[in-house]
């Protein structure tokens, strides 16, 4: 039986289960300051597996930069307490200065605290900088192990979720997009903006669970590229998406747009069924739709066009429009890309030679 | 000297990072100064109280923010006697301690900004669990120091440089906006010369600077999202998504300079030239924050017919042809609508204040 709980739960119950077992291996280990282990555990803990990785390691390697230089420099100061004091309040400063930026160095600052901190309630020395080092190791190697075992949450689980309704969001945006362009309306650029504003966020996230997922896959260099890829292609497909709905309210505009309308339908209909496709290769699911290709549609628009033209005036009017088809384009050029990352397991033959015959030509 | 303080200036615009972590050493100061005479455990517990909920403070509105810090504050202070009270019983602290770190997660239930609230007051009872304070003498003046703290910080939280989110997001975007300008400026340094700069390291650290830069004005946004009910319409959402646009543009165009290197010899130098012209056109308009007159798009049939008027022969000239034509010149259309339209969504919300 599967148990649904919600994030904040799940988090909660890992950060439980941290403190126990950071507290029965201090007990038994018999480690003198098993505390920092305690700590250590429950900061580490993170949104997903990967978080927690990535977290961990920064952490272990912050702490032992940390250390190094303040016990280096409570070393060569520690004959003047008011410089101790000045080094503490600086450490202070700098954790409140970085705390929102970077992790990274507020964790050093961390460790630069705690060096001088103990310098001034009962003294530093190297045998604290080694119990310290070991104790978050540990403390992490905790956190890293609780993320995985413990109700975990793993990027990876999420991203296909979440690539899913990524796609979805690009169907919708895109049908409605050029739906609004036959019958355009002022609201409707408001509206667009909306649904733009929502896929920021949806690509937003989809790019933190790649982040993530790359931890997970930290020690297997082939998903670690693959990864970098399939997130760079999604940036592209993103990129030429909203492009498309910047455009859209400008090509609204062209007055003579009604004359290529039943065109720009075929387009629509062309990249919803192309979209398709890929979201059904990518997913593995069972292919019911082929590769329509959409270059004789574009070069059926520009000819029309240009035969309608009668002055340099309307030329640059119709500018926003062949901005409009290059995006829709370098989209369409996307999706065939992505297709071809992922074709070679489950697009049937005829289909891939199709398609490839036709990334060639074009 | 003059560097250091430009640098520190784009990395931290309107110094709201900076101010928030002197105000924290005044609160730690002032803290130290008002408990002179209390041990020095007591000294420590209230300068770690207030160091934490200094960090805490929730919301986009003065009250809520106000709220939000006193809850903040009664809560570090609780756990923390709590920690210190628990050590009179075996096996208490850690009973305590894995309670406390399943609800220092849980609170997140509630809205995520309250995360550092649950994580800092689950330290303090760590805290208190490790510091030698056990009589009940010593846990009052430690009680009493947090509270004598935690009111210096209240007062100084809201006295000196208030927390204001609109005036956050409208300075990072004048940092933002600084960001761009130094990205085209660059830019058409390396067009006007006639080879084209080596850029890799630099427009990664800019892409780098650009994207940390709409983020942070994102996590307003969705703050506003979550605590305000009319969020729908809030002016700084529209500011927000032409923002976006833009940076999307510049890092396009900076990513797109990039593979231009490619073909830099095989530029002709009337190409460089023009879009260099274009670049000065846009960093005009970006260091004045204004639309200059003629707001048409002129100069990009220009730059068309002079792609036109050249002789291309090679295929390689050919293809860096076909890549300044589709896409260096699709980028520097959006990039020109993109800050056409930022700063015409700015006009209509300092307008509409």
């Amino acid at each position: 039986m599967k148990i649904e709980l919600s994030s904040p739960t799940r988090l909660g119950i890992q950060a439980a289960i941290a403190v126990i077992l950071a507290e029965i291996i201090g007990h038994y280990s018999g480690l003198e300051r098993s505390y920092w282990a305690v700590l250590t555990s429950v900061m580490l803990i993170s949104q997903t597996w990967g978080d927690s990785i990535q977290k961990a390691l920064h952490r272990v390697g912050m702490t032992i930069a940390g250390g190094c230089t303040g016990t280096f420099l409570y070393y060569y100061i520690q004959s003047s307490p008011p410089l101790v004091t000045i080094c503490l309040l600086a450490s202070i400063f700098f954790i409140v200065y970085f705390l929102q930026v970077s992790y990274l160095i507020s964790v050093f600052f961390i460790t630069c605290l705690v060096v001088f901190l103990f310098a001034e309630l009962q003294g530093w020395n190297t045998h604290l900088l080694e119990a310290r080092i070991i104790e978050t190791i540990i403390g992490a190697l905790i956190a890293i192990v609780t993320s995985a075992v413990i109700f975990p949450i793993r990027a990876q689980d999420h991203s296909k979720e979440k690539l899913a309704g990524f796609f979805k969001s690009c169907t919708n945006i895109l049908i409605e997009c050029f739906q609004y362009l036959e019958n355009w309306q002022d609201e409707y650029a408001h509206i667009l903006k909306d649904h733009y504003q929502q896929l920021a966020k949806e690509f937003t996230q989809l790019q933190q669970i790649f982040r993530s997922s790359r931890y997970e896959n930290l020690f297997s260099r082939a998903s670690f590229n693959q990864f970098n890829q399939l997130n760079f292609s999604f940036y592209l497909v993103y990129h030429y998406l909203t492009s498309i709905i910047e455009t859209a309210p400008m090509v609204a505009k062209i007055p003579q747009l009604k004359m290529i309308m039943s065109e720009l339908k075929e387009l629509a209909n062309t990249l919803e069924n192309n979209l398709n496709l890929t979201a059904q290769i990518i997913f593995e699911e069972k292919i019911t739709l082929s590769w329509l290709d959409p270059e004789p549609l574009r070069q059926q628009i520009k000819d029309k066009i240009n035969a309608n033209l009668s002055s340099s005036e309307e030329r640059s009017h119709w500018f926003n429009l062949y901005s409009f088809l290059y995006f829709c384009r370098r989209f369409h050029e996307l999706l065939s890309e992505l297709i071809d990352n992922n074709a070679s397991a489950e697009i049937n033959a005829e289909t891939t030679d199709k398609k490839l015959d036709e990334t060639i030509q074009s | 000297m003059r560097a250091f303080y430009n640098k520190l200036l784009l990395s931290d615009h309107g110094f709201l990072r900076l101010k928030q972590a002197l105000k924290t050493l005044l609160v730690l100061c002032l803290s130290i100064a008002a408990l002179y005479q209390q041990p020095l455990m007591v000294k420590v517990s209230a300068c770690m109280v207030t160091g934490f909920g200094m960090q805490c403070i929730v919301g986009t509105e003065q009250r809520s923010q106000l709220l939000s810090s006193i809850l903040a504050f009664i809560s570090l202070t609780l756990c923390y006697a709590l920690g210190m009270l628990s050590k009179h019983i075996d096996w208490m602290p850690v009973i305590i301690l894995t309670i406390g770190a399943f609800f220092s997660f849980y609170i997140q239930r509630i809205g995520n900004g309250y995360l550092f609230t649950g994580l800092f007051s689950w330290s303090m009872i760590f805290v208190g669990t490790i510091f030698p304070t056990n009589s009940f003498l010593a846990i009052g003046q430690n009680i009493l120091g947090c509270i004598i703290s935690s009111g210096i910080a209240l007062i100084i939280n809201f006295l000196i440089w208030p927390r204001d989110p609109k005036k956050i997001f409208l300075n990072n975007l004048e940092n933002y906006l600084l960001i761009s300008q130094e990205c085209i400026q660059r830019l058409e340094k390396s067009f006007s010369r006639i080879t084209l700069q080596d850029n890799a390291k630099f427009l990664q650290e800019e892409g780098y600077r650009l994207r940390q830069s709409i983020l942070l004005n994102q996590t307003i946004i969705e703050q506003i999202d979550q605590y305000q009910k009319d969020h729908i319409n809030h002016p700084l959402r529209q500011v927000f998504a032409q923002q976006f646009s833009l940076g999307k543009a510049i890092s396009m165009l900076l990513e797109s300079s990039d593979q231009l290197q490619v073909y830099k010899r095989e530029i002709p130098p009337a190409i460089k030239k023009t879009i260099a012209q274009l670049l000065r056109y846009f960093l005009v308009q970006i260091q004045n924050r204004q639309l200059l007159e003629n707001q048409q798009i002129i100069v990009f049939p220009h730059l068309d017919s002079k792609i036109a008027e050249e002789h291309l022969n090679e295929l390689k000239t050919l293809i860096c042809h076909k890549n300044i034509k589709h896409d260096y010149f699709i980028y520097l259309v959006n990039l020109h609508l993109g800050f056409r339209y930022l700063l015409t969504s700015l006009l209509t919300m300092e307008n509409a204040s």
